[in-house]
């Protein structure tokens, strides 16, 4: 398969703290990526090299190659990637529609393949496009987000920490759209950061273990890489978890212990 | 009775208390003359309003002409410097240190050098409202740039969007709520800031009523150009209220 993502000897550092040390990591085409590691261990800085937030936006010593579909992150088209976010990623003034149309305004997207009334239907919101977000539930503004990034049409998705403020069961409703989503996007690449062990395994194609702590001046690496061969789905309609999920959400758990167990140093 | 009814209600019959109240009061036998020359009787300062009215009428129009254009001004003058370190950043390090400067300066001290330039017409005055109230425009606006949270910003950047985009469509609808506050604690001063800058030299206005009703020791009609002045004040800041309401409501209500 093609690589989409390519990084090589990667080092990120804001001043003195360096955050990522030689890190080298190949996503292809079509890879559902799960990047987990303790807090504070610099996922969302990887995930924000990607596409050249750092250093194009935020301003860090970045060394290392990092590759975007053969192009590097500030030269690369605009649409190529989305991003949904933890939180504060819809604007409050737009409605569930405005903010689906929203990336399609900016990129001048007349015509997506796709209409956002579609998307909005897609991710189950197909009742709510007139509705501002302070009225929507969290799991629904996180539809929404997913629906306007969706709605871009990127061949990378960035998704940081996403369902991070969901509760349980919200969570696991969101597992499931993301895991249809996949399945009906399969050129779409998609790399999520996370520090739920179980989200992991069941959304991952492949999760990438990360251990470090930056801030006690241990920059952090890229400890392991596990593949999930569980075939999907991984979620029963009650919100079972396959076993095979939970024997990986273990091993993951093991490795992150065993390797990252210097917060105490 | 309609919680909304009562909301009306409240005020009007609070209103009605005092002034009974305080007519009352003047009935209590032996009360020191004093009393009833320095607080008059609210049925003096009724009688005294209406008979009156044409003249205070005439300088309040002088006053909230004064009141409205320096508040015009501020605004623009806000809206202008906001913006423009907005787009040109290192401005800010200029423009902010020379606002809070303009803004602390004691307009009592500068007055007699506008009234010197300018002479004794509203132009003073003018100014005075602008230099009180443009500062919470411009601070309250640049807050309302800057609360962009960095998530949206980082979409944006994503996007790969142009400065009018995220100009237009992040950073301008974010600062709204921020901009109306600033509207309202500008307005709210701006009477009053008009009224000082007569009191210290002026022809017309009700700056000029103060100075000519305590000269004479008119009390009443005194407490009558008191009385107008802050009906006028609540009046500007609650029609201020609702037109921005209206005008922004689609920013507002969301937040």
């Amino acid at each position: 398969m093609r690589a989409v993502v390519e990084i090589r000897n990667l080092t990120v550092a804001f001043d003195e703290l360096v955050v990522l040390e030689n890190i080298d990591l190949t996503i292809t085409k079509g890879e559902f990526v799960i990047l987990i590691g303790p807090s504070g261990c610099g996922k969302s800085t990887l995930l924000r090299v990607i596409p050249g937030v750092i250093p194009g936006m935020i301003e860090a010593c970045v060394k290392g190659t990092v590759q975007v579909t053969g192009q590097h992150p500030l030269d690369l088209p605009a649409g190529t990637l989305d991003v949904v976010l933890q939180e504060k990623a819809l604007l409050p003034w737009r409605t569930a529609f405005g903010n689906v149309q929203l990336g399609l305004e900016i990129l001048g997207k007349r015509q997506p393949k796709k209409e956002p009334e579609d998307i909005l239907e897609s991710v189950g919101l197909g009742g709510s496009k007139d509705i501002f977000p302070r009225k929507l539930s969290g799991g629904m503004k996180q539809r929404v987000a997913l629906a306007s990034a969706l709605a871009t049409e990127p061949q990378i998705l960035l998704m940081d920490e996403p369902l991070g403020a969901l509760d349980a069961l919200t969570r696991e409703e969101m597992w499931t759209l993301l895991a249809k989503i996949h399945q009906e996007k399969p050129d779409m690449t998609i790399i999520l950061v996370t520090h739920h062990i179980e989200e992991a395994a069941v959304l991952g194609d492949r999760i990438i273990i990360m251990v470090g702590y930056p801030d006690k001046g241990y920059p952090s690496v890229i400890a392991e890489e596990v593949k999930v061969n569980v075939p999907r789905p991984r979620i029963s309609a009650r919100g079972a978890i396959a076993p095979g999920c939970l024997d990986i959400a273990n091993i993951v758990r093991a490795i992150i212990h065993e390797k990252g167990g210097r917060r105490n140093d | 009775m309609t919680r909304k009814r009562l909301r009306i209600l409240i005020p009007f019959v609070t209103l009605l208390v005092l002034f009974f109240g305080c007519q009352l009061v003047h009935e209590i036998p032996g009360l020191p003359r004093i009393i009833s020359f320095v607080f008059p009787k609210p049925s003096l300062i009724l009688k005294d309003l209406w008979q009156n009215w044409p003249w205070l009428l005439r300088h309040l129009k002088v006053t909230l002409f004064e009141a409205l254009c320096g508040f015009g001004i501020a605004v623009i003058l806000g809206v202008a410097l906001a913006l423009s370190y907005l787009f040109v950043p290192t401005l800010e390090r200029v423009i902010v240190p020379l606002a809070i400067a303009v803004r602390n300066v004691p307009f009592v001290a500068i007055a007699p050098i506008l009234f010197i330039l300018l002479g004794y017409g509203p132009l003073p005055k003018i100014i005075i409202v602008m230099i009180v109230t443009f500062f919470p425009v411009m601070s309250n606006l640049s807050a309302g740039f800057s609360s962009v949270s960095l998530n949206l910003q980082e979409r944006f950047y994503i996007y790969r969007a142009t400065r009018w985009q995220l100009f237009t469509k992040l950073q301008l609808p974010a600062a709204v709520p921020y901009f109306v506050t600033g509207l309202e604690i500008g307005i709210s001063n701006i009477v009053i800031a008009a009224i000082v800058g007569e009191l210290l030299g002026t022809k017309a206005g009700m700056g000029f009523v103060i100075l000519q009703t305590v000269s004479q020791y008119r009390i009443p009609l005194l407490m009558a150009t008191v009385l107008v002045t802050t009906l006028a004040s609540v009046a500007i800041t609650t029609l201020s209220k609702w037109s921005t309401c209206l005008l922004f409501r689609r920013w507002l209500q969301q937040f």
